[in-house]
């Protein structure tokens, strides 16, 4: 009899163990949900750059790069179509007049409608290089295109030199414009006798607009406040 | 197209099929057959099949659309579905049609580029 008892009793402790572990258990699990509430919903905000080839996209991006972590992010050549892959450079802090934002810089590919290999053989390429880099330039428009999807914020690069009202332009801006992505129009090689940034703003009225030179560093301060008002 | 089960002979019309086999039988079996168009070799010019020996789409192709001359055209019916619409012609130069993305609620885009909700605020 008293062994049945002594029995029951070590079940009924270990029964109160075991509810004793589950309940620490479940309690664990709760304390992770909160901490992944509290520090789990952190996003880095992705910030893409578009426009058409030689823009001057990757200029700019070296800039900012240069400017937030000290290093440069790709290469840049007169040779069109240079950046043929999209690159990424994460965990970067803009700091501006206590404006904090952590990013992702997204160094698009150059969107064309029409690429020709024949373009690169005037910059001295062999024929099959020409036709590989036409190539991978066409992939680099389809992942340009694609990648709409996936960036949360935009830089919308034109040359100033160039005219603004092309098909190309109408394109990535409707389709930024059509996803409610964030957008700042940037009138990019204001250091060229020739730069027309009138004819930039009047074609895109509607939009965030700034004027700077990628090249020489002009107005990126006044880019930084544009994206610390738009992002804040 | 239909074939012949005894002959093996492709039914050139409707008629045929209606009417029997030249060599009596009456009985056709439907399936996805080489249509016979240059006298049984298949090798006609302009035919289909001059184009099948080099019509493929490698993995590292970007386009989804072949021009191989002029009127004649190869899809990549997945690579379409899933990529935007790039073609590249016989000379080798792509084109690449940028889908055009439009709002879903069918609202005339506001044009200040800010997120959803954003705009209303500041009116406020």
């Amino acid at each position: 009899m008293g062994m049945r008892r002594n029995g029951q009793l070590t079940a009924y402790l270990y029964f109160l163990h075991e509810n004793r572990n589950q309940q620490v258990v479940r309690m664990i699990g709760k304390i992770l949900g909160w901490f992944r509430k509290i520090f789990g919903k952190r996003k880095d905000l992705n910030l893409g750059i578009y426009g058409s080839p030689n823009v001057g996209k990757t200029t700019l991006a070296n800039r900012i790069c240069v400017d937030l972590t000290g290093e440069s992010m790709g290469t840049v050549s007169p040779i069109p179509h240079e950046t043929r892959k999209v690159q990424k450079k994460e965990n970067m802090t803009l700091k501006f007049r206590g404006f904090r934002l952590m990013m992702n810089l997204l160094d698009m590919p150059g969107i064309a409608v029409k690429v020709d290999y024949r373009d690169f053989l005037e910059h001295g390429l062999s024929r099959e290089d020409a036709q590989k880099r036409a190539r991978e330039a066409t992939r680099g428009v389809v992942d340009a295109v694609k990648s709409m999807d996936k960036v949360d914020a935009a830089l919308f690069i034109i040359d100033a030199t160039e005219d603004p009202y092309t098909q190309v332009n109408i394109t990535i801006i409707g389709n930024i414009e059509a996803r409610n992505i964030p957008v700042i129009v940037v009138a990019n090689k204001i250091d060229l006798p020739n730069a027309n940034t009138k004819r930039v703003r009047d074609a895109f009225p509607n939009y965030d607009f700034v004027e700077l030179s990628a090249m020489t560093g002009e107005n990126l301060e006044q880019l930084y406040s544009h994206i610390a008002d738009k992002l804040s | 197209m239909h074939k012949c089960v005894r002959c093996g002979r492709a039914a050139a019309s409707l008629e045929e099929i209606d009417s029997g086999c030249p060599c009596g039988s009456k009985a056709f079996v439907f399936g996805r057959y080489e249509p016979d168009l240059a006298g049984g070799n298949g090798k006609a010019e302009g035919s289909p099949q001059q184009y099948n020996a080099h019509i493929s789409f490698a993995s590292e192709d970007v386009e989804n659309i072949k021009v191989l001359s002029e009127g004649v055209f190869v899809l990549n019916v997945k690579g379409l579905s899933r990529d935007p619409m790039v073609l590249k012609d016989e000379d080798g130069i792509y084109y690449v049609k940028i889908p055009f993305e439009q709002r879903m609620d069918g609202n005339k885009p506001e044009g200040n580029g800010k997120m959803k909700g954003e705009g209303a605020k500041k009116k406020e």
